[in-house]
């Protein structure tokens, strides 16, 4: 059967049986390839017929006479810094998902899906309409980060309540998850409908357009904004795999395996709330890539952290490039916001993996 | 090599142990027997640190209560009574977990994985599979997990235990005695093992010591022939028994009083 393949394939000669760590180091190797042909992809395509390959020949002789001042602004201001950004995001996504699957011992936990992102949204819609008015002088003290540090905020305190609610005893009760992960979206959602009641024509403009889930607006400043918060998680996250991989027995077991589980879920929650945040921050929600990716690398590498987190930031940072593709491409000159893209294609998807390994899931 | 001192355990308002001491010793098989609800699995989780309890436990003279859990880990490994896995491992993969605390270094880890998978009968099963076993083979491969973690029965001069919580109960007789010949070799070996057991043949037959439970006290401990009496196990299981020794080699047996026709 096409399970026991899969885990047949990664095989290598004189190795043992059901080991797949040669084919998952394999596999990075491919999926960093892949990551930088589709961020080449990306930064020479687009609705201005620009030439990448000019711009950096360009840049590389100095000969700043060889390109149009346009060609200039197109790639280093504006495909750059949403490549970039887009990168750093389906990473962040992705590697969060994954992170709080384990944490929760369950496929089905995604900050997305329990209510994390809209959270890390409310936080962040809170600064977007009061920022100017009563928490000026937060939102001043915060500076360009003060938005990311509303969403960090607000994803924290749900991905606490969530984890609170739905453990007890170190079980955690998935149906309890999900429904309070309903539950807390829902107040979520709440909150922010009364913000956007508040909020006038201008701040209006910002909410619909950040809310669908784009990197259109990527500058560099966003980069920045982010790339501090990001790029640590991503070095850091490998440390977490010898946690995560115990806690998929239990908080218990995780403990008698030598794993200092208080500490290990403190520094988890931290982990993907601030990736939540971060991403939703600069993105709005963009979903699906934190639950589609993990799940499909699981199927296809095995699920051990350790070669699963970094592969995540990979192929997260690959699909968010590739969906932006798309919603660059199929209305252009006009553009979709991508969180469209990803929910039309990820939940199918999402769906069609489920009903496939119904049986081998403890769901 | 472990001394527990007046546990006490609350769940919620229930007192479930009331003030238990016990010891287990290096190189002894000690098993825990009792009804059901007696606080065999309590006490247990309490000895290896899981659960919240007064009273004090000491494993090789640490208090368990104050040590880290990666000492901890190198001194000792747990198997629970269930253990369900989120997410498709395989058995190699699972029985690696064993490894997560990275004490055994400069082993090769492959090969310590396929020696505690043969030490359970699970040869030729590390690329199947976990959730596709069934139970008693589930339970094994969590077995070699635990074997793998605390391999050497002795290391770095310390003896090592096992705590084995019912560790036979979906076994068919040919494993439930692989299993019970597996725990005493690691206690002659110099370690120590304290396992949770309902077949109370197997541990006439096995145990060095046993420690009988009833409502939440130890009823009766020592060696198998002073505490598997006649008169202790009517007055904490409520069913009369038979206690009777064959010869052999066979040290002795248990057999229920089934009477027909009239009460028991």
């Amino acid at each position: 059967m096409s399970i026991s393949l899969e885990a047949g394939m990664s095989q290598a000669p004189g190795a043992y049986a059901g080991d797949r760590t040669v084919f998952a180091r394999r596999m990075l190797l491919v999926l960093t390839v892949v990551l930088i042909l589709t961020a080449m992809f990306s930064i020479a395509s687009g609705a201005t017929n620009a030439s990448a390959v000019s711009v950096a020949w360009a840049l590389i002789s100095g000969r700043d006479d060889l390109i149009s001042a346009v060609e200039r602004v197109v790639i280093l201001d504006i495909r750059m810094p949403r490549t970039l950004l887009g990168m750093l995001i389906g990473a962040a996504l992705a590697v969060s998902g994954a992170t709080m699957q384990g944490l929760f011992r369950n496929p089905l936990a995604d900050p997305g899906i329990v209510g994390v992102s809209a959270g890390a949204s409310l936080g962040a819609v809170t600064f977007i309409v009061l920022g100017a008015g009563a928490l000026a002088p937060v939102a001043a003290f915060l500076g360009m980060y003060h938005i990311p540090f509303a969403a960090f905020v607000g994803g924290l305190l749900f991905t606490m309540a969530l984890y609170r609610i739905s453990t007890r005893n170190g079980r955690t009760s998935v149906a309890t998850m999900l429904l309070a992960g309903i539950a807390l979206g829902a107040m979520a959602g709440a909150f922010t409908g009364l913000l956007v009641f508040w909020a006038d024509d201008e701040q209006l403009r910002d909410l619909t357009f950040w809310g669908l889930g784009s990197v259109a607006g990527a500058t560099w400043l966003k980069v920045l904004a982010v790339a501090p918060v990001i790029i640590p998680i991503l070095v850091f996250s490998p440390f977490m795999a010898r946690g995560l991989n115990a806690m998929t027995l239990g908080e218990a077991t995780a403990r008698h395996l030598g794993i200092n589980v208080q500490l290990f879920k403190r520094v988890a929650i931290v982990m993907v709330a601030s990736g939540t945040g971060a991403c939703v921050a600069v993105s709005g929600g963009i979903g699906f890539i934190g639950i589609v990716v993990p799940h499909l690398l699981r199927l296809l590498m095995g699920p051990d952290h350790r070669f699963l987190l970094p592969a995540c930031a990979l192929l997260g940072a690959v699909m968010l490039l590739f969906a932006d593709a798309i919603a660059r491409q199929i209305v252009a000159p006009a553009e979709l916001p991508i969180g469209i893209v990803t929910a039309a294609i990820g939940a199918p998807f999402f769906l069609w993996i489920l009903l496939r390994r119904r049986g081998l899931m403890d769901i | 090599m472990l001394e527990a001192r007046n546990i006490q355990v609350r769940l919620g308002r229930t007192e479930i142990l009331h003030g238990i001491d016990m010891w287990a010793a290096k190189n002894q098989f000690t098993v825990i027997i009792g009804p059901n609800g007696s606080g065999k699995t309590t006490l247990l989780r309490a000895l290896t640190g899981e659960i919240g309890f007064t009273g004090e436990v000491r494993l090789n003279g640490i208090d368990i209560a104050n040590a880290r859990p990666l000492d901890l880990a190198s001194l000792r490994g747990v198997l629970p009574q269930s253990a369900n896995l989120s997410f498709p491992f395989t058995v190699h993969e699972v029985v690696r977990l064993g490894l997560s605390a990275g004490i055994q270094t400069g082993i090769d880890a492959g090969a310590r994985i396929e020696e505690a998978l043969a030490a359970v009968d699970m040869d030729g099963f590390g690329g199947r599979f976990y959730q596709e076993l069934s139970g008693g083979e589930q339970q094994r491969v969590h077995l070699a997990r635990v074997l793998a973690q605390v391999w050497e029965p002795v290391f770095d001069g310390k003896p090592r235990c096992l705590f084995l919580d019912e560790p036979i109960s979906s076994l068919d007789i040919r494993h439930q005695l692989q299993i019970m010949q597996i725990a005493r070799r690691y206690a002659e070996a110099g370690g120590g093992v304290v396992a949770i057991l309902h077949d109370l043949n197997l541990t006439a037959h096995f145990a060095d010591h046993v420690v009988l439970m009833n409502w939440g006290r130890v009823h009766a401990s020592g060696d198998p022939q002073t505490v598997l009496t006649p008169s202790n196990l009517e007055t904490v299981y409520g069913c009369p028994m038979a206690v009777g020794a064959v010869p052999e080699g066979m040290d002795f047996f248990v057999l229920p009083l089934i009477s027909y026709g009239g009460s028991a």
